[in-house]
């Protein structure tokens, strides 16, 4: 009995599913219903949108300013990550003749680190003689700064990791989005003209897209940037204008394989335009593809950009994108002693493009009616 | 009863790609100098064997492919000259239907749509008139009303064929090109669809030219059938007529290439020995005598005509 009542929904909703009405709010309706029973696409949807809101909301969330504080930060610099609010003192050993920077949290164990940033925790007879001193870090009233949790660490400039990741996924995030937005205008139309009028415009447009694939992307990226002064806005034009090659090719062979299919002649003997032809009958065709390359495009524009800030002619820093705060923690000694500051950034780029990349499967299979009921 | 459809002389010649160095441009004659009328209402029949030009033939009179010369006169109208715009108008009167009813329509869209969208294009219909003609289409053709909100993956080889038919049949054309179309389908659905085709002509007055290479299924649904070979038409003549006595020797040997269903019967074959030559470079004269029974020398040199031996009856044989 409940076996048949399920099935008399699911009739219901296939009946509604495909509703005769081409209105675009229906259409969406119903890529929506079938995006949904993928778990993954939509994790990978909500990922993204937390990703994108707390770009958005970044001034409002970070605890700290991107570029940091220069008169606490320089005792701080690569200080490990720290969950609760504390308090700094400095002391001076006058035995050994060392420096010390001791971290004395609200909430769990206190500890010091030298010169050579190496921590230790600090044990109650240690403390005892740094309480002597009592060389607190003061603010501009007097009193003994106290300090928001570093919950990502900070830096080798002492500035705070996880405010300077929220800032630079507004760069890195924007960046990605719009240079791919822009390779995927020009690929998808080019290679739309040269698949479906064949012939010789194929082979010239395709020509140029050889020529064009044959200059090393970056080399000219890296001559582009460093014409004038390295901008946001230069970074997005360029990975756009030169990320659209692979675009065009797999959308013209997309389009070569779909206009041998009966119903792209037969749409021509019903007297459809061509504008009809490619953007009713093949493109919606070809769209897995596409967006499947323009999710992977995204993650790659994110790459590639953190390749260019790693030259130092991407994004410029005070200003952070996950690219250079990547390339910023490069060395051997950072990696050991300061992942933090290497781990944060590259989770967030490697969230984002596997969030990217399962949005992309989850929306492919939500616009393909065909695998409606798998 | 006035003639609907004059083919004169219709070639299509597809281009090779051509050799590095190769002195001439080779092409592959698909359809090599047919001609033929169709009247109003009458259904013609197009046989031969796989790769012989038919629906090539077929495409070239509704000039989805251009023909390469010829004319075709179409209500007394000659299109060949027509601009690619007032083709694309004069397409409402004429249609094709497919051989494969799983790769004519568009997976992307409901059946709705696409049985819609021809009075989309050419009568500019609101989304409920529409949406009442598709319904009355369906009807027509055997579907359900609420087949429209479907998919064409979730329906049978018949039933895509139906749909297609629907689509075609939309705009009441005047001519119906039918290619291969129920070759795709086992023989059960054949018989539905051909008696659908045969309901259809009657209800709305269509013309058919009707391409296949089973000659049961011409011979059921033609009242003409036009017999072709290497792009060429052999014999022409009316249903009956071509079965009880075909004239040409290649109809002879097509017709008794037929299997029969009853064991007991001896018949003495000749069946064809050897291969179709190619396309690319047909034989001289007749193309048909490098495997013709009765070939004579005349046969080498010369190309038969296409002539009128009795009344109703056109043969390309040096014999007659």
């Amino acid at each position: 009995m409940q076996q048949q009542e399920k099935t008399a929904a699911e009739i219901a909703e296939l009946s509604e599913s495909a509703e005769y009405s081409d209105t675009f709010a229906k259409q969406a309706a119903i890529v929506w219903r079938r995006f949904r029973k993928n778990k993954f696409a939509v994790i990978g949807l909500f990922t993204l949108l937390v990703l994108y809101a707390s770009a958005i909301f970044a001034p409002l969330i970070a605890p700290y300013s991107e570029s940091g504080d220069p008169n606490s930060d320089i005792f701080l610099i690569d200080m490990r990550p720290i969950a609760s609010r504390y308090k700094v003192m400095l002391y001076d050993d006058y035995e050994s003749f060392e420096s010390f920077v001791v971290i004395l949290p609200e909430r769990g164990q206190a500890y010091y680190r030298d010169v050579n940033h190496v921590v230790y925790p600090a044990d109650p007879e240690f403390l005892a003689k740094v309480e002597e001193q009592q060389n607190w870090l003061y603010d501009e009233e007097g009193e003994p700064m106290r300090f928001a949790p570093n919950i990502m660490g900070r830096d080798e400039l002492g500035r705070d990791v996880f405010s300077r990741v929220l800032f630079a996924g507004r760069i890195s995030l924007f960046i990605g989005f719009v240079s791919m937005g822009i390779a995927i205008v020009i690929g998808v139309i080019w290679g739309c003209v040269a698949g479906y009028y064949g012939g010789v415009v194929d082979s010239v447009m395709m020509r140029i897209v050889d020529a064009i694939m044959s200059i090393p992307t970056f080399l000219l990226l890296v001559t582009v940037m460093s014409l004038g002064r390295p901008s946001i806005m230069k970074v997005m034009v360029v990975l756009g204008l030169t990320g659209w090659t692979g675009i065009s090719r797999f959308v013209r062979a997309e389009f070569l394989s779909l206009m041998k299919r009966d119903f792209v002649e037969a749409a021509k003997c019903i007297g459809a335009k061509d504008k009809r032809i490619i953007f009713r009958h093949v493109l919606p065709n070809a769209m897995g593809p596409i967006i499947v390359a323009a999710t992977m495009g995204v993650a790659g524009a994110i790459l590639a950009e953190s390749g260019l800030s790693f030259f130092g002619i991407g994004v410029q820093p005070p200003a952070a994108s996950w690219g250079n705060m990547l390339t910023n923690a490069q060395e051997l000694n950072t990696m050991i002693n300061a992942s933090w500051k290497a781990l944060y950034p590259g989770l967030m780029i490697f969230i984002t493009v596997l969030s990217y990349n399962f949005m992309g499967d989850g929306l492919r299979d939500a616009l393909d009616p065909r695998l409606k009921n798998s | 009863m006035a003639t609907l459809i004059e083919a004169r002389d219709l070639k299509k010649h597809f281009p090779l790609k051509k050799e590095l160095f190769a002195k001439e441009q080779l092409f592959v004659k698909a359809v090599d100098g047919v001609s033929f009328d169709i009247q109003k209402g009458e259904t013609l029949g197009v046989v031969g064997e796989s790769g012989c030009g038919k629906s090539t033939l077929g495409r070239a009179v509704i000039r989805l492919h251009e023909p390469t010369a010829g004319s075709v006169r179409f209500d007394g109208e000659d299109i060949s000259g027509l601009s690619k715009e007032e083709m694309r108008l004069k397409r409402r009167d004429m249609q094709l239907i497919f051989q494969d009813p799983f790769s004519s329509l568009n997976p992307r869209q409901t059946v709705g749509r696409i049985i819609g969208e021809p009075l989309e294009i050419h009568l500019g219909l609101g989304k409920d008139e529409r949406k009442a003609r598709v319904e009355e289409l369906l009807a027509l053709v055997g579907l359900s009303p609420y087949h429209l909100r479907r998919y064409p993956h979730e329906f049978s080889g018949g039933q895509r064929q139906r749909i297609s038919i629907a689509r075609a049949i939309a705009l009441n054309p005047k001519f119906v090109v039918c290619d291969e179309s129920v070759s795709a389908l086992d023989v059960s659905i054949q018989a539905q669809v051909i008696n659908l085709f045969m309901e259809l002509q009657e209800k709305l007055d269509l013309t058919y030219m009707f391409i296949s290479h089973d000659l049961s299924v011409v011979k059921h649904i033609s009242d003409r059938i036009m017999v072709m070979y290497l792009g060429k038409a052999m014999e022409l003549a009316a249903s009956a007529a071509l079965f009880e006595e075909p004239l040409h020797p290649y109809t002879k040997a097509l017709l008794e290439s037929v299997p029969l269903p009853d064991p007991h019967r001896v018949v003495s074959r000749q069946l064809l020995v050897g291969d179709v030559p190619s396309p690319i470079n047909p034989p001289k004269g007749c193309v048909f005598h490098t495997r013709c029974p009765r070939k004579m020398d005349k046969c080498m040199s010369e190309v038969p005509e296409f002539k009128c031996v009795k009344e109703n009856r056109f043969v390309a044989c040096h014999l007659y």
